[in-house]
């Protein structure tokens, strides 16, 4: 699984949620409170994504990256080892 | 004192769009079919409702347009237009920030996003792991509360009144006590849409109580409140905002109001369920009528609840003959005053939801918003539909508006439960009321 397909996966569930974000607004530095994501929509996004991706990562970890490059980049450390 | 107002229909995005189509008086119904049904009924929905081009249209101020799109652009469609008539209502009035932070926020109505939930048990049925964190915002009419509150920054008290087709009155009255006993300085009386999910508009059509549009009928004439040949109602997508303070703060800050909340009156029969009564009708005409320190007499006009529904409109009707009909010595000069034109004397009556629909919770504050614009502008809107009265002795207005000097009206909401609320009202030139 790499870094390029857990960025695809998560901009995906991004733009479900918060279905009033343009494309263009989506970009690693953003970070989900800037696109307009209230607690709950937070929730659904990152459950979702981690859900679809198969992944198990701890809910504390969630919480604490920011930017959507940074969570990323903690789903991408979670991947399953081949 | 009610300084201002925001309104949303179909047909009129602003109070000033509402006086116009209420003064053209024609249907604003269109024949809408009900999804995973055969039924065609007369409606007045909100297509694809934008809060971007609504805010584009009617907020001037870049942070307001923002923070509505933030708070509100993924809600339910009964919150997105709380939101915008509130905003609408709030600037209006021009109260400062600091006004603005004490204002207490009555939301009126209650199961306002039905439409939404049904879509959302469908959708869970099809893959509950489908269902968002997000819907236990949605699903409860509180969310309306938290919105209006955080896109106008009121937050005073916050009371969700709710009471079916009578929430806007009994949310208005609720509004006007707490003022006139100074409980709040003012409050802002809010009426979301309702939304109907195709079950409720079925359950309403089985139940006798909704129109249908005949095939190859028009929608327009399909609900005719108080015509002999009515036969059901036809609901509407209506949001509403009213602020309620004492008169002298609208004066302080140089605001014309809209006009005045002279009394009220409310009860319920003790019974459950939807036939309604017209003693309990009667009894809280002449509550309100005692409160504003009013007769019969000194009713121009009566704006009616007048669904369209057959046992509803005949109820009232009886109501209002025994309130002001010749027999219990209620019809004066003063009532007629230079209009003393048609078959019999009293005060004219019409029905708004003839022109806009039924908007069920929002229908008692939108039609009060209707009632002091009519009493402002000297005029009774016309009744679309009516062509022959089920009672000859109530001067209704017909097809044809009614240009007359009026001072005092009075409007009625009833609702299923023996709900009944009417209130009085009149131009922001009297001397008393709130």
């Amino acid at each position: 699984m790499t870094h390029d397909k857990i960025w695809e996966v998560l901009r995906r569930h991004v733009l479900d949620v918060l279905d009033d974000v343009r494309e263009s607004e989506i970009h690693p530095g953003r970070n989900l409170r800037d696109l307009g994501a209230n607690s709950l929509d937070r929730m659904d996004i990152v459950v979702g994504a981690v859900n679809e991706l198969r992944l198990d990562v701890p809910t504390a970890a969630l919480a604490a990256a920011p930017t959507l490059g940074e969570l990323t980049d903690l789903l991408h450390a979670h991947r399953e080892q081949p | 004192m009610v300084t201002s107002a925001g309104v949303l229909h179909p047909a009129a995005d602003s109070v000033a769009e509402l006086d116009r189509v209420l003064r053209r008086g024609e249907p604003t119904l269109r024949a809408t079919h009900v999804p995973g049904t055969e039924l065609v009924v007369p409606a007045a929905y909100l297509d694809d409702f934008d809060l971007r081009s609504w805010a584009r249209d009617h907020c001037d101020d870049p942070a307001g347009r923002g923070g509505l799109r933030r708070v509100a652009g993924r809600a339910t469609l009964p919150v997105r237009t709380a939101c915008c008539v509130a905003l609408a209502a709030c600037t209006a009035a021009r109260l400062t920030d600091a006004e603005v932070r004490d204002t207490a926020v009555v939301i009126a109505g209650n199961n306002l996003a039905l439409g939404h939930q049904s879509r959302s048990a469908a959708a869970y049925a099809a893959d509950p792991s489908a269902i968002r964190a997000g819907h236990v915002l949605d699903c409860f009419d509180t969310d309306a509360l938290g919105a209006v509150g955080e896109v106008t920054g009121c937050r005073g008290e916050g009371w969700p009144i709710g009471g079916s087709s009578a929430a806007g009155a009994l949310a208005l009255i609720q509004a006007a006590r707490m003022v006139a006993s100074g409980r709040v300085l003012r409050a802002l009386v809010v009426a979301p849409v309702n939304d109907l999910s195709p079950v409720e508009i079925s359950a309403f059509v089985k139940a006798g109580a909704m129109a249908r549009v005949a095939p190859g009928g028009g929608a327009g004439a399909a609900c005719r409140p108080f015509d002999e040949s009515h036969d059901g109602f036809a609901p509407a997508h209506i949001a509403a905002a009213v602020l309620v303070e004492p008169a002298a703060e609208a004066r302080r800050r140089g605001v014309r109001p809209l006009g005045r909340i002279l009394g009220s009156g409310t009860g319920t029969d003790g019974r459950r369920g939807t036939q309604p009564e017209s003693a309990g009708q009667v009894r809280a005409i002449r509550a309100a009528l005692a409160d504003s320190g009013r007769t019969p007499s000194d009713i121009d006009y009566v704006n009616a609840h007048g669904t369209g529904s057959v046992i509803g409109d005949d109820s009232e009707a009886a109501a209002l003959g025994t309130v002001f009909g010749t027999a219990e010595g209620a019809v004066g000069e003063g009532a007629v005053g230079t209009t003393a034109e048609g078959p019999c004397g009293g005060p004219w009556i019409n029905s708004t939801k003839a022109v806009l629909g039924h908007g069920l919770g929002a229908a008692g504050l939108v039609e009060a918003i209707a009632t002091l614009l009519q009493l402002d502008g000297g005029y009774c809107h016309a009744t679309p539909g009516l062509a022959k009265p089920v009672r000859p002795d109530l001067r209704f207005v017909t097809d044809i508006i009614t240009r007359t000097p009026l001072r005092t009206a009075l409007s009625n909401s009833f609702a299923f439960s023996g709900i009944s609320a009417s209130l009085v009202l009149g131009r922001a030139a009297e001397e008393d009321g709130t």
